[in-house]
Order: C-alpha cells, then sequence, then structure tokens
C-alpha cells in the first residue's frame, strides 16, 4: 500500500513540475538581452572592464547588461573621463523611442568592434574609443 | 559528472551517519546527508578556484571519492536496505498521505510564486555571482568595487553550488538557481518532521510540519531564489542536532561546529549568528573541554576558507567602508530608535503573525521558554541587527525596508521549531512521569 501511494506521490509531483516548467521556461527580458549580445560574449577582450551606455535611464537594464556578460565588468563613467582605446558598449532599448545614447558632439569612438543579434527588444553594439 | 558526485556524497554521507547511529530516523539522515554534501561541494568548488585546479580534475576527483567509499561500503548498503524494509513503519498510510499531501501543497505555492531568474537579488546578486565562478580564469572580475552594487564581498556558497552545475553541465539554464532553491526551501518542513519523527513526538512534529508546508513565510522567501532560506535552514540545523546529541557519544557536535561555522559562507549575517551561537554554546558547557574541541573541530574547514575568501578576495563590505566617526553620533539620534521600533512592530506582528503568536503563547504557557538557548541566541541576535541600523551610514528607511523583512526569515523557522520542539518535550516529560 506505501509503494502505492508514493508512486501516485511521486506522479502528481512530476505533474506540477511538468506545469511550472511550461510556465517557468517563458522567456523574459534577461534572455532577450542574452540573445541581442550573443556576439559580445563570445568576443574575448584583452581587459575585463566595458563602458555601458544606454538610451534607456533605468538602472534594471544596466544591472541585466551586467547579468548577461559576466564575467566582463560592465562600468558606468561619463564618456569623457573613459581612457583611449576602452571598450563601450550600447545597448539600445527598442521600447524606448528616444534612440539617442550619446550626445552625437562627445561621440569620437574608432570603429565598430561587434554588431550584435538584432531582436526585437534591445540591440547591442560593441565599440572602441 | 558532478550531479553524479553530489548522488555518491549524499549516499556515502547516509551510510556514515548510520554506522555511528548518530540518527534513526531515515528523513533526518537524508536531509543532513544532503545539507553536508551541499556544504561539501560549495567548499570543493571554491577550492578548485582558488588554487587554479583545472575542472575536470576536480569532477574526477570529487566523484571518485565517495564512489569509492560507496565501493567499499557495499556491504553494509545491503545490511541498511535489508534492515529498512525489515523495520515496522513508524507512520501509518493516512499519516504518509497527509505527509505527502502536505508537500505536494508546499510544492505546487512554490513554484506557483516562482519566477525565471527570480527576484532582483536572486539575479542582480547571487546567479550573478555564480555566472563569474563558472569562467575558472575570470572569475577573480566580480571581486571589484566597480560593481560594488551586487555586493561582490558577500560570501560563495550558493553561487558556488549554482555554477559548480552550470559548470558541469555545459550551461546557465535558470532552472538551476530554481531547483536549489526549492531543494533549499523544501529542507526546512523536512528536517522538522524528521526531527520530531526521531524525538517520537509524531503528533506535535506533524502539525509543525503542516504549518511550515502551508505557512506563507517559507514559500515566499523561497521563490525569490535568495540565499536567505539557504541561511536559515543552515542557523536551524544546529538547534536541531543540538537535540539529537547523545551524552555518551557527542559526534555530533562535529556537525553542530561544522553547520554553524558553515552559515558564515553563506551571507555576511550568518557571522553573527556563529559568533552568538558559539558563545551561548560555549557557556552552557563550560566544564566539557571535548565539548569545545568537538564543536571547533566541525566549524574549522568552513571558517578557513570563509576567512580565507574574505581576506584574499572579498573587496570590503559596503556598511564598513561608507562608514565614518560621524556614523557614531547617530547613536544619539532619537528618531532612528522610533523609526527602527516602528519597523522591527510591523515586521513581526503584521508580517509574521504566526510567529509573534507562537512567541506570546509560549512565553504565557512557560515564562522558561526565554531561557532556552535559542531564545537567547535570537534575542541578541536581534538586538546586534537593532544597533547594526542605528549605525548604518545607508539612508535608513531605504536600509530597513530592503532587509528587515529578510532578517526575521532567517530566524522564523528556528523560533516556531523551538516553541513546538520545548512544548513537545515538556508533553512527553509529563506523560512519562504520571505512566511511572
Amino acid at each position: 500500500m506505501k509503494k502505492i501511494i508514493l508512486l501516485f506521490f511521486l506522479l502528481l509531483l512530476s505533474c506540477i513540475l511538468f506545469y511550472s516548467y511550461k510556465s517557468i521556461s517563458k522567456k523574459n527580458d534577461i534572455d532577450f538581452l542574452e540573445v541581442a549580445t550573443e556576439n559580445i560574449r563570445n568576443t574575448s577582450l584583452e581587459t575585463p572592464n566595458v563602458y555601458y551606455f544606454s538610451n534607456s535611464k533605468s538602472p534594471a537594464l544596466y544591472f541585466k547588461t551586467q547579468f548577461v556578460l559576466a564575467p566582463k565588468v560592465i562600468n558606468q563613467k561619463a564618456y569623457t573621463k573613459i581612457p583611449e582605446g576602452a571598450y563601450i558598449l550600447m545597448v539600445i532599448d527598442k521600447n524606448i523611442k528616444n534612440a539617442k545614447v550619446i550626445s552625437s558632439e562627445k561621440i569620437n569612438l574608432k570603429d565598430t568592434l561587434v554588431k550584435a543579434l538584432d531582436n526585437d527588444y534591445y540591440k547591442a553594439i560593441l565599440l572602441k574609443k | 559528472m558532478i550531479l553524479l558526485a553530489i548522488l555518491f556524497w549524499i549516499v556515502s554521507l547516509y551510510i556514515i551517519l548510520d554506522t555511528h547511529k548518530l540518527f534513526k530516523n531515515k528523513l533526518l539522515k537524508w536531509v543532513i546527508s544532503i545539507c553536508l554534501s551541499a556544504s561539501i561541494l560549495s567548499f570543493s568548488f571554491s577550492i578548485h578556484l582558488f588554487l587554479g585546479i583545472d575542472f575536470l580534475v576536480y569532477q574526477i576527483l570529487i566523484t571518485i571519492l565517495p564512489s569509492i567509499y560507496c565501493i567499499f561500503q557495499f556491504r553494509n548498503i545491503k545490511i541498511i536496505l535489508k534492515r529498512e524494509a525489515d523495520k515496522k513503519p513508524t507512520l501509518s498510510n493516512w499519516e504518509l498521505i497527509l505527509i505527502l499531501l502536505c508537500f505536494l501543497i508546499f510544492s505546487a505555492l512554490f513554484f506557483l510564486k516562482s519566477t525565471r531568474w527570480g527576484s532582483w537579488d536572486a539575479w542582480a546578486i547571487w546567479s550573478l555571482h555564480a555566472k563569474f565562478l563558472v569562467f575558472e580564469d575570470q572569475f577573480i572580475n566580480l571581486f571589484t568595487n566597480n560593481i560594488s552594487w551586487t555586493h561582490p564581498d558577500y560570501p560563495l556558497m550558493l553561487p558556488s553550488i549554482i555554477a559548480s552545475i552550470w559548470k558541469s553541465l555545459n550551461t546557465t539554464s535558470p532552472m538551476v538557481p530554481l531547483f536549489v532553491s526549492y531543494l533549499t526551501t523544501a529542507g526546512l518542513p523536512l528536517l522538522v518532521l524528521g526531527s520530531f519523527l526521531e524525538l517520537q513526538l509524531k503528533k506535535i512534529g506533524l502539525i509543525c510540519y503542516i504549518i511550515f508546508c502551508l505557512g506563507i513565510f517559507l514559500h515566499f522567501f523561497g521563490s525569490l531564489q535568495y540565499a536567505d532560506t539557504l541561511l536559515s535552514l543552515f542557523v536551524l540545523i544546529p538547534f536541531v542536532l543540538i537535540n539529537h546529541i547523545d551524552k555518551e557519544k557527542p559526534l555530533l557536535l562535529i556537525l553542530i561546529g561544522f553547520f554553524a561555522a558553515t552559515s558564515v559562507w553563506i551571507k555576511n549575517e550568518g557571522f553573527l549568528f556563529f559568533i552568538v551561537f558559539s558563545v551561548f554554546f560555549a557557556f552552557s558547557h563550560l566544564k566539557n573541554i571535548k565539548y569545545h574541541v568537538l564543536f571547533l573541530m566541525g566549524a574549522l574547514v568552513p571558517l578557513l576558507i570563509t576567512l580565507y575568501f574574505k581576506g584574499v578576495y572579498a573587496p570590503i563590505n559596503d556598511l564598513v567602508n561608507e562608514s565614518s566617526v560621524s556614523t557614531l553620533n547617530k547613536v544619539t539620534e532619537f528618531d532612528r530608535y522610533k523609526t527602527i521600533c516602528g519597523y522591527f512592530l510591523v515586521s513581526v506582528v503584521f508580517k509574521n503573525p504566526l510567529v509573534f503568536i507562537l512567541l506570546i503563547s509560549a512565553l504565557i504557557l512557560d515564562y522558561k521558554y526565554a531561557f532556552t538557548l535559542v531564545f537567547k541566541v535570537v534575542a541578541v541576535i536581534i538586538v546586534a541587527y537593532f544597533l547594526v541600523y542605528i549605525v548604518t551610514p545607508k539612508d535608513l528607511d531605504w536600509h530597513l525596508k530592503t532587509s528587515i523583512d529578510r532578517l526575521f526569515h532567517h530566524i522564523s523557522p528556528l523560533l516556531i521549531y523551538s516553541v513546538f520542539i520545548y512544548f513537545g518535550k515538556k508533553h512527553k516529560i509529563i506523560s512519562f512521569k504520571k505512566v511511572t
């Protein structure tokens, strides 16, 4: 009898796990950001420090960018204070109409290193100052 | 491979607990073996990172060690299995159904409240640290104040468990932190039930277990995927083990020392718990040198690893870093005391009504409950938290809002367990006296 009870319990527990898996496996913005930065994640840089700019003022996007790009260290600094040759990451949140990431008069970027995979939510570009 | 290693460790530790006759109850043996295995995995993974050992070599070592032990103990395993099969069951079918039903409700509630990647601190602190630890040549990047918002000084127990599984499975799936969190949260009601069954306090144990399974205090925090529930579990374990010490063979003291010291490796708050617990424990067994030696033996390894981490890798804690002489002036600001008291009151009375009612009832029914080790340790911890809030360099309202509920979550399961066990034991003694 005890074995039947245990088997029935395991069956019900599996059902709970199955339905939970279905709901939890729905992707969220961390996953979309992960897809958008895939090329950048796979690019090896000589320094772990990358300087972050975005059209979004939300600190959440900055934290999430750090989360998806670890072990790279995502720093925030005024553009003028960033040393020459440093890597700059631009993350564009497509839900925000304002696409300006850095004021144009300040920009002095040598070249685009990696263009990230574009998706409906985010666009990420890695540049060198 | 890591999952296989965990399985071997659990079985090996179960055999060790069984052969030393530390507990009779199977459930208690399993829960303690799993917690021990998780701790060993965390410490060994961190040591492999600190020493720069290749991950493949580490995996082979961590798997081979317990598997060799299991092979040598094969005869013993067969004997244990036969003995367990012959044993008269302690639970009736209805009791078993009740236990499993509560566990199912607990699981359903847990997963219903869970979200992908967990709440803010889960991904911004714990899983983020785990992501750094996956990269053995770059994990050191974490320990910089450039990203001080992620608290890089926090200990590595939860991140190292997640990272070791991620790395072994070659993925960074959000399901791993979710299941680690589920097992941690589930460990609390199972540990409590195992402890009561071991002490033959079945009825009161079942009531306590149902409260743990259905009480909102556990699902809510467990499903956030923070390290706070893991700390709750490791704060509870030493007190559970104290109830099962055999005075003739106090080997459990090694485990008590180990688990109490491992709380230091989970969160910085664990330091406070370990110090307070050790002091009270030492004073309650002043004359017994053997007790102190065994306790220290268990505590030594977790303490050394944590101190090494804090000394070599971790940047200075933000509270310490931002403190100055002016911080001490806050001691004289009366308004701060008022604000903190207000938050404490709301947290205890309105957010943890069950714990509040249980504590008040316990003290009314028997004031001697206030002299128990648990009550004394918790009281000192609360006073210490109060003092930290008074001198905090952070904005007081923000600091209280973001941390006070978690601090009470660390001690809530312990307080509930302690009330039930205190009155359960008392009732048993009275019943025993009546019979004799």
